[in-house]
Parts: structure tokens; C-alpha cells; sequence
């Protein structure tokens, strides 16, 4: 059971990064990012791509990953948030419909349908911690998803840069009124989300493998992270985010992988038939 | 369901149908006469497609909510017409009927929480649904064969006599594409096609306006699975093989991509996105892998570059042509005299008892008494946030009082829906009117007619309030005023009894407030009530019985309009002077 | 005063959203350092004036010069560059962010000048600098309003406008609000401060501006004006303006 909970929270610590990205989106734009689980397709297979060219730990392709899909999430940023910044929510939801389906499409191109597994961040097997047999990988998972949640958290808390973001993320209009560059930070919002989702594809290539079409699940945990943690709440959606992956790991090694995906759409449907603006409502006042 | 579609296309432009119509006639024909059986095989796929992207569009087109549930409905069809095809030998003349039953049942079972919801929630939810459908898809391999699927669904046959593959099943399919465009059509024509953009452009509003948005969306959503459920028997009978990504993601997306594409909210964009999208793959062999690619970047430059679709980008070209050959005078066709709608029932008064709202710990209306009697027109000033727009949502219906009653004449209007009480006489105007900007100002007062008043009485309404002659402006292009008098005409088309206008005089120039006045004075000499909230005094003065402050929520004033500016309590009031 | 070109000189202004302007032919100056109280009734289009100056609302109409430039066509964050401080109706504070922060993320000077400019607001506000560490949404009414009036000066503005700051505050709290607002003034920053009434503002201004219906009513030296006056002016009661103030129709014009 522990050694199931260890699984679960790398699921999650993984989920995690997924959801924040998501959620630092919602906060900075209001629009739904849909390509968010398609991003973390294109890290895994950055990583993927990347493993045989550099003989090293997957754990140093780490920034390199990360800097490549802060360049693909400002693209996708300009070409499928930006011309749409004035018109109706609806029409982000389906830029970004657009930009998810080229991007799985694209890796679907490039490698193929087959599932696909990154190196592992440290090196394989397991350490024996106070008597509990654990992978190795998934103590890597968890510690670079804590390490990189406790980095946004600086960077937003203790940095200008990080204070013009959560002030955009607030207030929009009263931010452009303080002569914070809100057009920059909602780009920048972007690059980062892009830039934690693919991180979170590298630490899930290894231990859970990846196929392109893993997007659209990936995605709709983190919406479901969100929804269930407090529509725009950041730490709401990393708590979201490891229920569900501990929900999901606990219940299918219990009753098997498709009643324990059909448990949690079956919980959120009832959710939301119950409080149709989500678990929390919109949180206004404390998000952030 | 609100705040999410935004504002979506308008239905006012028609010079597109027949052109596209004349395209796919001519490419069904044309490949119907020369084409070769592969051809023949996508013009039929392509036929499909429309039906299914036909029925998206009744829900994201044309009631403007963003469902992601129109995969899981044509692959719950294609799954229902293979069980019964290959387990019971059932031809056409039961899967299909059955086929579109079983997902209208889901739609019917999903719909009413799916309709409750806000803004993007809706596609949440309805993507949640498809998630379900389509892991018992794959899981419940007893009955649906699992990742393989079913195999050996029989061909198309009606009563035991086959359709043949080829030109019988295409001209077959594309006869139910027909049958479906006018189902569509028939959705979507004359006043509910009004009323349909008016719920688009602001559910709020529409339900303001008598209309009850809930039945149909609710109609529209059980509609297209329906639709869908067609589609995918056909696709089931055509293909012989139903595999689980019928119901996936990936099924869903090709309709929404047909609909944004082609044009959200039209008939002929659901058909021409369908079969654009199904030919193009076969026009450009190369990319044969890329396939999807393509339908992203397609997807993608269509809601960037073409948001009204390649039907907008038709009716565009084509307003272009027309509009410049068309002599001005043209579009202002005489006026058929028509008288305005009379009151429904008898006049009576609007009687307001210790109502209370609170929001949080503020009192937004407190303890508040009124009567309002036939034939007056009452002034409600006060500073912001004293409760004059509450006072007024908590007697239309928008906001549910805590405490205390709102009563017409004998009918207790507090607890009904908005547009229940709408039915009963009363009609209100808003801050921001939520005009539909593609209808015309004549068709924006038809939406507000009662069913079964001619549609010329909507000229006029417009006659009186001064507009006759921006009847068939497009209300995206009339300025203030204009608009301001389109919107009153709109409330006069619901015959009221009692009429409540939010700040009507907001935005106008010294003439226009003048007219607005009189009009007014007017309209209370036919015996309707009028409440009218205004920070303008003297405007008030020149036309009310009676002013009424309120001031956090209590009255404070309620007296002669000519003694307003003068009581001592209203000006405190008022300019927050200390009292 | 009349020696010294006006910092902010506005001329035939018409600004609003869509239903058409708010406010229309506004015109008015104010010299550098000078206070001028922006009066009237709700809805007279006093936060919309504000809004438009600092390039929140689009201008459809007319010309602002701030400084001897114009500054009509700039967008916000050039104009705040420029020297505009805006505290708005309403505060609007970032309900997340605690004090420290929400005014160093109004600064766009390097490190020191930020922090020298912070400590020049705690200086001007002791209870903001008591409760730095504290988020926006646990303060008072009266904090969240001297937050925002400390957030309009982050950017070391000549100009600050300020809607509506006693809106929703008691009596006491008022005069805490405007004795800091005298502080801010009194270092020879010049205000527009958009009020309901005279009795606050009255300390701090020296003109006064009167809308009525989005057209001013009344430009006049405020110790001209009277609460009685002012409530004739901003209410319309007959006969109290010479300006266009009371064209109805002559049929409704009251008696």
C-alpha cells in the first residue's frame, strides 16, 4: 500500500505540473489552454528524441527540455491566444483545440504511434528507504516536480518579474494602469506553462511511458485538477492534481485502470451536476 | 450555459445557402455521373460527416454552447446499428431509428445538468461524457468487441432490400444530408432562428424577453445526437467495421472542425466543412500521414484568420457584389400598417412588499415597500449601490428575493423564472442592451413579439419609437440613440403592463432625451406602468408622478418629482452628505 | 498660477464604450501641483473622465496634453511612464497579494529606486507599512484605499487621479484617507480626485469641476461653491446652471 502511495504521489507530483501550467493560464488570460496535455506529449518526446544524442541522466535534459517548450508555448502563445485576446473565451478554447491537434499530430509524424519511454532521470532500480522497496525513478519524479512547484513559487513570490505576473494574473486592466507590461507576462505565462507541462512529459516517459495521443487525458486531469481545486486557485490545482493521481492509482490497482479512469469522470460529472461552477465556485479573492 | 459562446454568427445573411447548395449539387452530380467507385466511397463518407457536423452545429451554431459530446453520439449510433446488425441480422429500417433513439436518450438522461451550466463547464462536462462512453467502448468487450471492435456490420439495406455500394448508397446518404438540412432549416428559420441569436448574443437578455432558453437548448442538444446517432449508423453500415474511435476525441474534433471552418452557425457550413474536410486528404495524397495535421492547421487558420467560416467568407464576397448594384432606397420596404400590440391583460398594480436582498453582509435591498399603480410612471434615483438595479432584477425574476414579495395585480412574480415573469407583462430594459448585433433592428423586435403576432407589427413598434427608418440596419451598425430606441421598441413589441428601464437616457444627446421623454409620457397614457432608474433629475422631473431614493438599499424619498432635488434626505443621499 | 503652463490641459474630450460617449466636450486644466475636485452625481461620467485620461477608456473625441505633449493617442503604460498615477474606483486591489508586494509590482524603477520608493509610501501611510506582510483581501476599507492611493504613487507620478477614494468608508476613516491625500499633495503632486461631495475634498482641492450628464456644469474656484450650490448643479434643480444643463423639450421642462 505505501509502495502504491509512492507511485501514486510520482503520478501525481507529475499531474502537478500539468495542472499549474494550466491554472497560471486560466489566472493570466481566462481562457482554457487545451493543448496543455499535447505539450507534454511534445516534452516526453523532446526527451525521447533527445536521450541517444546525449549519453547522460535524463535529469540534465531537464532545462534543455524546459527551454525548448518555453519557445513552443510562446508560439503558441502568438499565433493561437494573442489574435484572439479580444474576442470571446470560446474562441481560445478552440484556437486551442487547434494548436493540441498539431502538436500530437506533429509527434504522431515524427515517431510514429507506439509508446515511447525517456531514460530515467538518475538511473533505474530502487532504494530501500526505512524498510519500503522504492523505484528510484519515482523519488526522482517526485523530488524535480517539487523542486521546479517550489521554483514557480519564488519566482512569483519573491521577484519583480514573478510580482508583474501575479498582477496581471489579478487585475489585468489595473496592471496595465501600474505600468506593468501585461501583453509580456501574458506571453511569459505561456512559455512557463509550456515549459513545466513538457518537464512533466520527460518525468512521465520514463516510468509510465508516452504516446502522442496521450494528450487528451493528460489535459482533462488537469482541467479536472482545477475544477476540483478552486477554479484559478495554484496550490488548489497541485493538491487537485495528486488526489486525482492517488485516486487513480490506489482505485486501479484495486479494480483496474478503466473503472478507476470511469470512477473519476463519473465523480466530476456528479460534481459539477451538483455545483455547476465547480467545487469551490470561481475562487476571486484568495487566489494566487 | 452563459457568457461562454459569445457573440456568434448571425443568421441574417442568407446568399450563401444557395451557392453552397449549388456546389455540393453540382459536385455530388457531377461525381455521381463520372466518378469512380473510390470517389463515389468519399463522396458518401463526406455525406456522413455532414449529417453528424449538421447536428453540431444545431448545438455549438445555433444555441452557442460548446459541447464536446457530438463524438460520443455518432459512435454510440455506429456501436447500436453494429450490435444489432451483427448479433440480430436488424437492417436499416430498425438501426437507424434505434440508432438515433439511444443517444437522444443520453442527450435527454445528461441534458438538464448539461444545460445548467456556465461557460466553459459545459464542455468539461460533455467531454467527461464522451470520456465514459468511450471507455466502455473499449472495456465492455462482451458487447462491443473491445479495441477490435465489431466487424461484418451488414451493408445499408431498408425492409430487406439492399442499397447497393456506389451511386444507390451515395444519392442514398446524401438524400438524408438533404432531409437533415431541411431538419435544420426547419430548427432554425423565421422567429425561433431570431430568438435563437438573441439567445447567443445574451442568454440574459433572451430570457428577459419571454423566451426560455433552458427548452431550447435542451431541444437543440437532444436534436443533435440525434443527428449524430444517424450519422453514425450510416458510417457503421457503410464501413462494415465500428472501432472505438468512433466515439473518440478525435471524431469529435473533425466536427468541430467542420463547423468552425465551414461557418459556425450555418446549415451550408456544416456540409461544405464536411465535405472540404473529407476530400482534402484525398486531394493532397502526399501528406496521407498528416492528415490531422492538417485539420489543426485548417482548424486553426479558420477561428484566427476566418472567424465566420468559409460561409462567411461567401456571404462577404457576395454582400460585396450585391450590396454594390443595390440602390439605397432599396432596402426600406414600405411599412404595412399594423397596430402595436395591445397590453395581454387588464392593467394592474405592481405591488412591492418588505422585500430584502442581501449579497454577503451588504443589504443590497432593504425591507423596501411600493406600490406602483396603472398609468404611472415612477422615477427611482439614488447613489451607486443603493439597490436600484437590484430592486429591479429581484422583480423580473434575475435575482430571488430573501425576504418579502413582488405581486402583479393577484400574480405573485417572486419565484417565477425570468421568463415566466416576462409572460406576465412585465418587460425590462438593461444597462447594456444585448442587442443581437447580425439581426436587424426589425428582427431584434420580432424576437420579442408573443407567438402568433404578425412579424409586421415589429415596424411598428419601430414606427413609434421613432426607428421605422433603421429597420433593416443591422443592429451591430446603428450608433446610441438608435439602439437605445430599438431596444424600447423591443420591450413595447411585449405588450407590457408594467415596463422597467434602466437607465434609458444613459448615452444620449439633449434631443434624443427630449424624444425619449415624450415617448414615455406616452407610453404611460396607454395605462402601462413605468419604472424608470436615471440619475438625471430634471429628465425625471419633466415626465414622472413620482420620484422614489433609495439609499443603501432603504427609500428615502418617496414623494413629488419637483420636491426631489430640493429634500434634504435625497441630498444627502444622494451626495453622501453626512445626515 | 496663471505664469505656469498647465500640466494636464484637456480639450473637447467625448469618451465611452460602445452605447455611445459618456461624457462629451469635456475641457479643463490643471496647473502643475494644483488639486481640482471632480464633482457630481453618480452616472455624471466622473470615472469615466478619470478612465479616459489614463487611456483605460477609449477617447472618441478631443485632445489631453500632459506636460506640454500630447498624450491622447499613448496607450496606459506610456502615459503612466509619462507621470500619471490612477487609484481606481472601487480600489481594486490585487485580492491575493499582500501590501509589499502589490507596491513594489507598481514600480518599474531598478531595485533601489523601488525600495526608495516604498519607503517613501510606508512613510506617507504607517498603517500600509504595519501590515506589509498582510494580503489585500484581509485589509480594511481604509487600508485597501490607502494601498490603492500608495500603488498610484509606486511610479513617482506629477499627476495622480484618484476615483472616488472615500466610496464605501466611514467618517473617520474618510479623514484618515484624505489627511494622507493632503501628504501626497503637499509634496507638490498635482490630483484630479473624482468625490460625491464637498466635505472631504474640500481640504485638499482648489477648483472644482462639476459634471452633470457627462457635460461639465461648473469649472469654478472651490471656495465658490457651496454644498447647497453643488447639489443644485449636480442634481440640475431648475435654474441653477446657465449651461446647456435642463434642454428637454419644452413640453416636460419643469415648472
Amino acid at each position: 500500500m505505501a509502495q502504491l502511495l509512492v507511485n501514486g504521489l510520482a503520478l501525481g507530483a507529475a499531474y502537478a505540473l500539468v495542472a499549474l501550467g494550466f491554472v497560471l493560464i486560466v489566472n493570466a488570460t481566462g481562457a482554457v489552454n487545451f493543448a496543455q496535455g499535447d505539450l507534454v506529449v511534445a516534452g516526453g518526446f523532446l526527451a525521447v528524441a533527445a536521450a541517444p544524442l546525449v549519453p547522460v541522466p535524463a535529469l540534465v535534459l531537464v532545462p534543455a527540455v524546459a527551454a525548448l517548450m518555453a519557445v513552443i508555448g510562446l508560439v503558441l502563445s502568438l499565433v493561437a491566444y494573442l489574435p484572439l485576446s479580444r474576442r470571446p473565451p470560446v474562441a481560445v478554447f478552440i484556437s486551442t483545440i487547434a494548436a493540441g491537434l498539431i502538436l500530437e499530430n506533429g509527434v504522431l509524424v515524427l515517431f510514429g504511434p507506439a509508446p515511447r519511454s525517456a531514460p530515467p532521470l538518475i538511473g533505474g532500480g530502487v532504494v530501500e528507504l526505512g524498510g519500503l522497496v522504492v523505484a528510484r525513478q519515482s523519488l526522482a519524479i517526485i523530488g524535480v516536480a517539487v523542486a521546479l512547484i517550489a521554483g514557480q513559487q519564488l519566482l512569483f513570490h519573491r521577484t519583480q518579474l514573478g510580482r508583474w505576473l501575479r498582477a496581471t494574473a489579478q487585475d489585468a486592466e489595473i496592471a496595465r494602469a501600474c505600468g506593468i507590461p501585461v501583453v509580456s507576462m501574458v506571453l511569459l505565462t505561456f512559455a512557463l506553462a509550456a515549459a513545466y507541462a513538457g518537464t512533466a512529459g520527460l518525468l512521465l516517459a520514463n516510468q509510465f511511458f508516452i504516446t502522442p495521443s496521450d494528450g487528451g487525458d493528460l489535459m482533462l486531469r488537469a482541467y479536472i485538477a482545477v475544477t476540483i481545486g478552486g477554479w484559478g486557485s495554484v496550490g488548489g490545482a497541485v493538491a487537485g492534481a495528486v488526489l486525482i493521481a492517488v485516486f487513480e492509482t490506489v482505485v486501479a490497482a484495486r479494480l483496474g485502470h478503466p473503472v478507476a479512469t470511469g470512477l473519476l469522470y463519473g465523480v466530476v460529472l456528479v460534481i459539477l451536476a451538483v455545483r455547476p461552477r465547480g467545487l469551490f465556485g470561481e475562487a476571486a479573492g484568495r487566489r494566487a | 450555459m452563459r457568457g461562454f459562446g459569445g457573440s456568434a454568427p448571425d443568421d441574417g445573411r442568407k446568399a450563401a445557402l444557395p451557392i453552397t447548395v449549388g456546389i455540393v449539387v453540382w459536385l455530388v452530380s457531377g461525381l455521381v455521373a463520372t466518378g469512380t467507385p473510390y470517389d463515389l466511397r468519399v463522396l458518401t463518407v463526406a455525406g456522413i460527416y455532414a449529417l453528424g457536423a449538421l447536428g453540431y452545429q444545431l448545438i455549438f451554431g445555433f444555441a452557442g454552447a460548446l459541447s464536446l459530446a457530438q463524438g460520443s453520439f455518432f459512435g454510440l449510433g455506429a456501436y447500436v446499428t453494429a450490435i444489432l446488425g451483427t448479433r440480430y441480422g436488424l437492417d436499416g429500417a430498425a438501426t437507424l431509428p434505434l440508432a438515433m433513439l439511444v443517444p437522444t436518450a443520453l442527450a435527454l438522461v445528461v441534458s438538464l445538468p448539461v444545460m445548467r451550466l456556465q461557460s466553459h463547464y459545459v464542455a468539461l462536462a460533455t467531454l467527461g461524457i464522451g470520456q465514459v462512453v468511450s471507455l466502455v467502448a473499449i472495456h465492455w468487450i462482451s458487447v462491443t468487441g473491445g479495441s477490435n471492435g465489431l466487424a461484418g456490420v451488414p451493408g445499408f439495406a431498408v425492409f430487406g432490400f439492399a442499397v447497393p455500394r456506389g451511386v444507390p448508397l451515395c444519392l442514398v446518404v446524401w438524400a438524408l444530408v438533404g432531409l437533415g438540412v431541411l431538419g435544420a432549416a426547419w430548427l432554425g428559420r423565421g422567429r425561433r432562428g431570431l430568438v435563437l441569436a438573441q439567445m447567443r448574443a445574451d442568454p440574459v437578455v433572451a430570457r428577459s424577453l419571454g423566451i426560455d432558453t433552458t427548452r431550447l437548448g435542451v431541444g437543440l442538444f437532444l436534436a443533435s445526437a440525434a443527428y449524430g446517432g444517424a450519422a453514425g449508423a450510416l458510417m457503421a453500415h457503410t464501413q462494415h467495421v465500428v472501432s472505438p474511435a468512433a466515439v473518440g476525441f478525435g471524431m469529435m474534433v473533425s466536427f468541430l472542425t467542420m463547423c468552425v471552418v465551414g461557418g459556425r452557425g450555418r446549415i451550408a457550413g456544416a456540409v461544405l466543412g464536411a465535405v472540404l474536410l473529407v476530400h482534402l486528404p484525398e486531394w493532397l495524397r502526399g501528406f496521407a500521414e498528416a492528415e490531422r495535421l492538417l485539420y489543426g492547421l485548417g482548424l486553426l487558420a479558420a477561428i484566427v484568420l476566418a472567424p465566420e467560416g468559409l460561409v462567411g467568407l461567401i456571404e462577404a464576397a457576395g454582400a460585396r457584389l450585391v450590396g454594390g448594384r443595390r440602390a439605397p432606397g432599396e432596402r426600406a420596404r414600405p411599412a404595412p400598417a399594423a397596430p402595436l400590440p395591445a397590453a395581454a391583460a387588464a392593467p394592474a398594480p405592481l405591488v412591492v412588499e418588505r422585500l430584502s436582498r442581501r449579497y454577503g453582509g451588504i443589504r443590497a435591498v432593504d425591507d423596501l415597500s411600493l406600490t406602483i399603480a396603472p398609468g404611472s410612471l415612477v422615477g427611482v434615483i439614488g447613489p451607486n449601490g443603493s439597490g436600484k438595479t437590484t430592486l429591479v432584477n429581484l422583480i423580473t425574476g434575475l435575482a430571488e428575493p430573501d425576504a418579502g414579495v413582488v405581486r402583479l395585480g393577484d400574480r405573485r412574480l417572486s419565484g417565477r423564472a425570468p421568463e415566466r415573469i416576462a409572460r406576465l407583462g412585465v418587460a425590462r430594459s438593461f444597462q447594456a442592451g444585448g442587442l443581437p448585433g447580425g439581426l436587424t433592428a426589425a428582427e431584434a423586435v420580432v424576437v420579442a413579439l408573443a407567438s402568433g403576432t404578425p412579424a409586421r407589427v415589429a415596424r411598428a413598434c419601430l414606427d413609434r419609437v421613432g426607428a421605422g427608418e433603421v429597420a433593416e440596419v443591422p443592429c451591430a451598425a446603428l450608433p446610441a440613440g438608435a439602439r437605445r430606441r430599438v431596444e424600447l421598441a423591443r420591450l413595447l413589441a411585449r405588450a407590457p403592463r408594467v415596463l422597467l428601464l434602466d437607465e434609458p437616457a444613459a448615452g444620449l444627446d439633449a434631443d434624443e432625451r427630449a424624444r425619449l421623454a415624450e415617448l414615455l409620457v406616452a407610453e404611460r397614457r396607454q395605462g402601462r406602468s413605468l419604472v424608470v432608474v436615471e440619475h438625471d433629475v430634471p429628465f425625471l422631473a419633466a415626465i414622472a408622478d413620482r420620484v422614489i431614493c433609495l439609499d443603501r438599499g432603504r427609500l428615502v424619498f418617496d414623494g413629488p418629482a419637483a420636491a426631489v432635488a430640493a429634500d434634504p434626505a435625497v441630498r444627502a443621499a444622494y451626495l453622501g452628505c453626512a445626515p | 498660477m496663471r505664469a505656469l503652463p498647465p500640466l494636464l490641459e484637456v480639450t473637447g474630450l467625448a469618451a465611452g464604450y460602445g452605447g455611445g460617449p459618456v461624457i462629451a466636450g469635456v475641457g479643463f486644466a490643471v496647473p502643475p501641483g494644483g488639486v481640482v475636485a471632480l464633482l457630481g452625481a453618480n452616472g455624471a461620467g466622473r470615472s469615466t473622465l478619470l478612465r479616459a485620461l489614463v487611456g483605460l477608456t477609449p477617447v472618441a473625441a478631443g485632445e489631453i496634453c500632459f506636460a506640454g505633449a500630447p498624450i491622447t493617442r499613448l496607450g496606459v503604460a506610456a502615459r503612466v511612464r509619462r507621470g500619471i498615477g490612477y487609484a481606481p474606483e472601487g480600489r481594486r486591489v490585487f485580492p491575493g497579494m499582500n501590501v509589499r508586494d502589490t507596491l513594489l509590482a507598481a514600480s518599474r524603477a531598478p531595485r533601489a529606486g523601488r525600495r526608495a520608493a516604498l519607503d517613501r509610501v510606508f512613510d506617507l501611510f504607517p498603517q500600509l507599512a504595519a501590515s506589509a506582510g498582510r494580503r489585500a483581501w484581509q485589509l480594511s476599507g481604509g487600508q485597501q484605499q490607502m494601498l490603492a492611493l500608495g500603488r498610484a504613487l509606486m511610479g513617482e507620478p506629477r499627476l495622480v487621479l484618484l476615483d472616488s477614494p472615500s466610496l464605501g468608508l466611514a467618517p473617520p476613516v474618510v479623514a484618515d484617507v484624505f489627511g494622507a491625500i493632503a501628504a501626497i499633495v503637499a509634496d507638490g503632486v498635482a490630483a484630479v480626485i473624482a468625490e460625491d461631495r464637498l466635505a472631504p475634498v474640500d481640504r485638499v482641492a482648489d477648483r472644482a469641476l462639476v459634471l452633470r450628464a457627462g457635460r461639465v456644469v461648473a469649472d469654478t474656484a472651490l471656495a465658490a461653491l457651496s454644498e447647497d450650490r453643488l447639489a443644485d448643479l449636480a442634481l440640475g434643480a431648475a435654474g441653477a446652471s446657465a449651461a446647456a444643463s435642463t434642454r428637454l423639450a419644452s413640453p416636460f421642462e419643469p415648472g
